[in-house]
């Protein structure tokens, strides 16, 4: 359905609610422009947009800081955009039990500034936190390394308001943290990229601030000395925050400035009590016995804040960003396979960072030329991964792509199942219609 | 299928009615229940079981034979009773159970022949009881038993008797028979003990008594083999024949209950349990609920008495791997686990090694082998499969029941391994000590 | 199909064995850990996947209702077959398939019981976190049914947290994989959606789980109060403090008495309330926060503090704890336990309400709590016979659960809903809260999986269900 600009100011034009439609051009959603952009001041308000929409069949695209907008299928089409920009309070933050309730247009920046300020954070690590919103990144569904020791995003919720597609505001879960009344809501909009409903407010459960930090750098020169160093570590009884690793052209071009002469390093973030920390440094130091030279860096965050940047903010046109899940021990395989691609295609600009506590890697390719090449190359990627019964999922790629490829490696079973929920949840394809997985 | 004898309430007793009551159906025991690990079937559990006993109770059913056979189907190992957080007495309503249905089941078969005739005229009388063991050991010395074995269309022609052939107990002679006689302690004498030698042990496993009586005066006490005392009658309760077994308690007080011993020496687990629960037995027998009381008070499991007395440190290196098979009667109802194990420690050389679920039932349970052969072999399989897992050269354990079952077991699945008594080891480490 | 041509199909698939359909066997079947009782039509027990498709399949085409049972240990009447149907046990899929100690990871059938996963593993140094005091018994499959907890799940979590993927079996008998061994999979989070829906949306068929490394050094503190507002205060005190103790548990003074009086783990006589405190992880961070605790402690006036001083005197002060509902027997014939969880910082306030209660209706309330996260459990004795103690003990639990809602926390905190609290969720749900959840039936297609649970139906009133539903006679430890 498509409106003409007063036939919307007619429509909500009871509502009291401000209609945005003079600055939309810069809000492109897959090469589309929203007729108008509504920035909702209450849930009232949302819901009264999402009833609105839906009763008159109109295309909704939810928008938190816009960070990441380029993930999913090519949208159908879009009438709307809502901006949760404007509900951006902190609603209840008690620091004794543990539990904060936000509107989720909070940026993590500022949700991480207030926690940190009673010592306490939530491990959530998106790209971009001064601009993305905790709305947006649990609609993503994944984060950055610090997942490991914090758990998932999905771990970390305790409850939620949510707008569904037809406007009706649903609560699930509570502000406690343990619970098990009812169904647990929540998890079909964590990942869900706002196809099922709009989250509107979130509670998680927080955890205190390590009393010290600090970030290992292992340099080595040898692949096989890098799977052995992240195993071991992985293995071993000591539990790092967080335990990445990348090649050392990946290294420089995080622009961290620290001179590195091997070929790969790998990252361990340690966190907790002084002497833990120390024990920690110091166990480490003994499995690697074969590495001297270890950079041990006490002020650490930024590099953390640079490889959870990593690849962004995305430039669609000539990058690639690519994320693939697998087991923890079939990562540096992965990778390995990966950059063996490179050289048959070249010139491919590889950038890996893996995550082996989780079994991530994210593959920024640079400087693609045309998109024949570029979907060889996903495809060769694709082929590479399902060895190894890992999954990818296309981040971000350029749009004149998007038509011909699917982001998700999501299996026809499940995405037959998830059509049913997509049906159910939001029968007029409201929201996001055709961006999920299976393009749903 | 018709059933032949509607019989409830099983039991007006308030004892009996509370302890139905007591269990809240919370599912604990099921993990430790052997027939309920086997099948899966919650109709096998103590829970199961409790939930039949009230429903009969209650009037909601009556008691037919498929309900009877799950409570047939019960080992009464009573490893239930130990897991049970409410104290449910398990073993009582199970017994008082089975005392109410003993004649209600009409049907013609091994199992009834056995229970009738054996249990109550055999078993009771051991001159019989020897008669039959006799001829078993004449039979097993006629190699008759290994031809039949060799026969491989016997199994199916003839699958009861095949099975009771390959079950039967090693037999050991000679055999003990209790006729007065007297041990007496050797260095400093501690004090004096009755060994009490059962039916089955003393006939079947004569040597393995006769080194108890070596073990006891060793360590400083005279030993007396009470003459005319007679079997302990746990098998007739266990089947429900509570008559039978309160005439074998009241003999056994009578003739074994003196001032002059310290204490009545028991080393067969399950005997043990049924002479230390006389007391409850002749509860309510005004002439011998006092003398049953003191009875039982005396009773001592022989590892329980070695440890606390404390033993003698034997010499000898074995050098044995050895797993142990807690019985169930010895673990789940006289609580003790620790002394076998501590006599096995003192044993110098002797490696222990723990097997998976040494606390679960060997299948043997009385004479439930014979009447639930089924399930009891297949508890048997995973015994056996566990002690295999240990790697050991010798299962030690503390009944005679354990010892017929796991021997059966270990040479139907082919197994290098001996089955021996806790107390057959350390006679073995004492053999130097001895003067 | 009638009744006998479901039997005969069903013998067809497991065997004539494993379909139990006479009353006599049934009986066996009518129960859970809970009080409410019920006869299934049929109990069929599987021993595969394949088995659960097929079974599956009929009663879709049927539209027979389907009760999944793992133990038949659960609190709130979940594996009770209130409308007759089809009750599949899961105890004959017990297989361990794979244990993957490099990537912490094992897969299961879901028969297979929460300890024995723990034992399993534990030669690699590994263990399964999720804890419920009934672990030695209680099947994975029902774990995920109630997304179970346990006494360690205030720093570990609870079940959601442990199941990264799992096979699942739909109504029709599809079966459809949710998440996998990777820990994250593409699509809708439909695990998180499946745990905790207490079998009325699919049912699991095989479980990938999380396993964690085992900690290195535990410590256990046993503190005494001379007031229930101190223990409660303490217990706040050292979660802000930046402390996650793996557990904290409270004890009030008739709990303690109970325990004191029948399993005598040295527990002192004169304290209102004890606290048990649990710190694991590396020996270097247990030594600083040990410490730390020892401060937040010195703050009050206690009547004792004890450290465990090895794993024996460890299990001693864990006995009391464990045995504590079991002990409760000897000071009532019966108990009526509350499950509800409010804000940890509510604690004093609750309490102090729910001791109010306790004079008002003069019924002797016992408090166990797992204090850390907030997770209360009065339980309320009384005398059944006595008809107006009864009530009285029914009305009260309700008020108690009330309270709960009224402070910002919730109905159940680990025991579920099922059959038990159906009726009071509208006390924390709207209509179209509960109307939101209810669709996922529709989107899982799944009314004949365990019909009639978790959502009021508004036949019975409150008291009703109450009768029915939650009363539990004493004698039993497992209800925590």
């Amino acid at each position: 359905m498509s409106l003409n600009n007063p036939q919307l100011q007619k429509l909500f034009g009871k509502t009291g609610i401000t209609i945005n439609s003079n600055s939309v051009s810069g809000y492109l959603v897959d090469n589309q422009t929203p007729m108008a952009i509504i920035y909702p001041k209450t849930i009232q308000e949302l819901s009264t947009t999402l009833k609105i929409a839906s009763e008159n069949h109109l295309n909704v695209v939810p928008s938190g800081g816009n960070s990441r907008m380029n993930l999913g299928n090519q949208i159908n089409a879009i009438d709307l955009m809502i901006s949760m920009s404007n509900l951006d309070n902190i609603l209840n933050h008690n620091p004794a039990d543990l539990t904060v309730r936000v509107q989720s247009g909070i940026t993590i920046e500022k949700f991480s500034k207030l926690l940190s300020q009673h010592n306490q954070f939530v491990p959530i690590d998106p790209p971009l936190p001064n601009i993305a919103t905790i709305g947006g990144t649990l609609a993503v569904g994944f984060t950055g390394p610090l997942k490991w020791m914090g758990g998932n995003l999905r771990d970390t919720v305790i409850g939620m308001t949510i707008v569904e597609s037809d406007g009706t505001i649903v609560k699930t879960g509570g502000n406690v943290v343990k619970n098990v009344t009812g169904y647990e809501m929540s998890k079909l909009h964590i990942g869900g990229l706002g196809t099922l409903g709009i989250i509107a407010e979130v509670a998680f459960k927080i955890s205190p601030l390590p009393h010290h930090e600090t970030t290992i750098l292992i340099p080595v020169n040898k692949s096989n000395d890098l799977s052995q160093v992240t195993h071991d570590i992985f293995q071993s009884h000591i539990t790092p925050l967080s335990i990445v690793s990348m090649d050392v052209s990946t290294f420089k071009s995080l622009k961290i400035k620290c001179k590195l002469d091997s070929k790969y390093v790998a990252c361990i973030r340690l966190g907790g009590r002084r002497n833990e920390v120390q024990r920690m440094s110091t166990e480490i130091k003994k499995i690697c016995q074969y590495v001297d030279d270890f950079i041990e860096l006490d002020k650490s965050n930024f590099i953390w804040n640079k490889i959870a940047n990593f690849g962004y903010p995305v430039s669609p046109k000539n990058r690639m960003i690519i994320r693939i899940t697998s087991l923890p021990s079939k990562t540096i395989s992965i990778t390995n396979q990966i950059r063996k691609i490179n050289t048959s295609f070249s010139p491919v600009d590889f950038k890996i960072i893996s995550d082996h506590t989780h079994g991530n890697s994210i593959i920024l390719c640079d400087n693609l030329t045309t998109s024949q090449y570029i979907l060889e190359l996903i495809k060769e990627i694709r082929e590479k991964v399902h060895q190894y019964n890992g999954c990818v999922i296309l981040e971000s790629i350029p749009q004149n792509i998007k038509s011909q490829c699917e982001i998700w490696d999501a299996n026809p079973n499940t995405i037959q199942l998830m059509g049913k929920f997509k049906k159910t949840y939001d029968p007029f394809q409201t929201l996001n219609p055709g961006r999920f997985a299976g393009r749903i | 299928m018709i059933l032949k004898n509607q019989q409830y309430p099983l039991s007006k007793d308030e004892k009996f009615i509370d302890g139905l009551y007591s269990c809240v159906h919370c599912g604990f025991c099921l993990q430790v229940c052997p027939t309920y690990r086997e099948t899966g079937l919650e109709t096998e559990s103590p829970r199961g079981r409790i939930a039949l006993m009230k429903a009969v109770n209650e009037e909601r059913i009556t008691a037919s034979n498929i309900v009877i056979e799950h409570w047939d189907r019960c080992v009464q190992c009573r490893a239930c009773e130990i897991a049970c957080p409410s104290g449910v007495p398990y073993g009582m309503l199970i017994e008082t159970t089975s005392h109410s249905i003993e004649n209600t089941k009409n049907e013609f078969s091994l199992k009834m022949l056995i229970k009738s005739f054996f249990l109550r005229h055999i078993i009771p009388q051991q001159k019989y009881l020897k008669l039959f063991i006799s001829l078993l050991y004449l039979l097993q010395l006629s190699k008759i038993p290994k031809i039949i074995q060799s026969i491989k269309f016997f199994n199916r022609l003839f699958p009861t008797l095949y099975n009771f052939n390959q079950m039967s107990p090693v037999i050991s002679p000679p055999s003990m028979m209790a006729s007065g006689q007297e041990f007496l302690g050797k260095g400093n004498r501690k004090g004096r003990v009755a060994l009490f030698t059962g039916c089955l042990m003393s006939l079947c496993h004569g040597n393995q008594m006769n080194a108890l009586v070596r073990i006891l005066t060793h360590n400083g006490y005279t030993v007396e083999l009470t003459e005319n005392q007679v079997c302990c009658g746990a098998i007739n309760s266990h089947s429900g024949d509570l008559e039978t077994s309160k005439n074998l308690a009241r003999k056994n007080i009578d003739f074994m209950l003196s001032d002059s011993i310290n204490a009545i020496i028991v080393a067969s687990a399950g005997c043990g349990s049924q002479l230390k629960d006389y007391f409850n037995l002749l509860e309510s027998d005004t002439n011998y609920s006092k003398k049953a009381d003191l009875f039982s008070k005396k009773v001592k499991d022989i590892h329980e008495f070695l440890v606390e007395i404390p033993l003698k440190l034997p010499t000898k290196l074995l050098n044995y791997n050895v797993t142990y098979q807690d019985s169930c009667h010895l673990t789940h109802v006289q609580k003790i686990t620790d002394a076998p194990r501590k006599i096995l420690s003192n044993i110098k050389g002797l490696n222990l090694i723990e097997m998976t679920e040494s606390k679960m039932c060997c299948g043997a349970g009385g004479i439930y082998s014979i009447t639930q052969p089924e399930l009891s072999q297949s508890i048997l399989t995973t015994k056996i499969k566990n002690v295999r897992a240990t790697g050991s050269n010798i299962v030690a354990t503390a009944n005679p029941g354990c010892v017929i079952q796991l021997q059966y077991g270990i040479r139907k699945h082919d197994l290098n391994t001996e089955v021996k008594y806790v107390f057959e080891l350390l006679d073995q480490a004492y053999h130097d000590d001895y003067i | 199909m009638s009744l006998n041509e479901i039997i005969y199909k069903f013998e067809n698939i497991v065997g004539s064995s494993y379909v139990i359909h006479a009353t006599e066997d049934l009986i066996a079947y009518e129960y859970d850990g809970s009080i409410d009782r019920s006869l299934p039509n049929i109990v069929v027990i599987p021993k595969n996947t394949k088995q659960i498709s097929e079974i599956l399949k009929i009663c879709y085409t049927n539209q027979v209702p389907v009760i999944a049972r793992g133990a038949g240990t659960g609190l709130s009447g979940g594996a009770i077959a209130q409308n007759g149907g089809v009750s599949i046990g899961f105890s004959r899929m017990t297989e361990i398939i794979e244990i993957d100690p490099e990537n912490h990871l094992a897969i299961v059938e879901p028969g297979v019981i929460n300890s024995e996963l723990s034992e399993k593993v534990s030669e690699y140094n590994l263990y399964y976190a999720p804890d419920p005091s009934s672990q030695q018994v209680c099947t994975l499959g029902g774990n995920i049914a109630e997304n179970s907890g346990g006494l360690h799940c205030l720093k570990y979590g609870v079940t959601t947290n442990h199941i990264i993927g799992m096979e699942i079996a739909l109504s029709n008998g599809d079966l459809v994989w949710v998440g996998d061994k990777t820990r994250e999979s593409p699509g809708y989070d439909l695990r998180g959606i499946v745990i905790g829906s207490e079998g009325t949306l699919a049912l699991a068929t095989k479980l990938v789980v999380r396993l964690l490394k085992k900690p290195e050094t535990v410590k256990t503190f046993l503190a005494a109060f001379k007031s229930i507002s101190d223990a409660s205060e303490v217990v706040s005190q050292i979660i802000s403090s930046g402390i996650i103790p793996s557990a904290i548990e409270m004890m009030d003074k008739l709990a303690i008495s109970a325990v004191e009086s029948s399993i005598n783990p040295g527990y002192p006589h004169n304290a209102e309330a004890i606290l048990l405190v649990e710190i694991d992880g590396l020996h270097e961070a247990v030594i600083e926060e040990s410490k730390d605790i020892t401060q937040i402690f010195k703050q009050y006036d206690l009547l004792e503090l004890r450290e465990a001083q090895d794993e024996k005197e460890r299990i001693n002060l864990w006995k009391g704890r464990k045995g504590v509902l079991g002990a409760l027997g000897h000071l009532a014939p019966n108990y009526y336990l509350v499950d509800g969880t409010i804000p940890r910082t509510k604690l004093v306030e609750v309490l102090e309400k729910i001791n109010q209660i306790s004079k008002k209706i003069k019924l002797p309330i016992a408090n166990v709590l797992h204090a850390g996260d907030g997770n209360l459990h009065p339980a309320i004795l009384f005398n059944e016979r006595n008809t107006s103690e009864r009530d009285k003990a029914l009305e009260a639990g309700a008020e108690i659960l009330k309270i709960c809602v009224e402070v910002g926390g919730v109905l159940s905190g680990e025991h579920g809903i099922g059959l038990e609290k159906q009726e009071y969720m509208p006390l924390m749900f709207n209509q179209s809260d509960l109307k939101s959840m209810s669709n996922l039936i529709y989107a899982f297609d799944s009314p004949n999986f365990n019909p009639n649970k978790i959502f009021p139906t508004g036949k019975k009133n409150i008291t009703e269900i109450n009768q029915s539903g939650i009363i539990s006679q004493s004698g039993s430890e497992i209800f925590i």
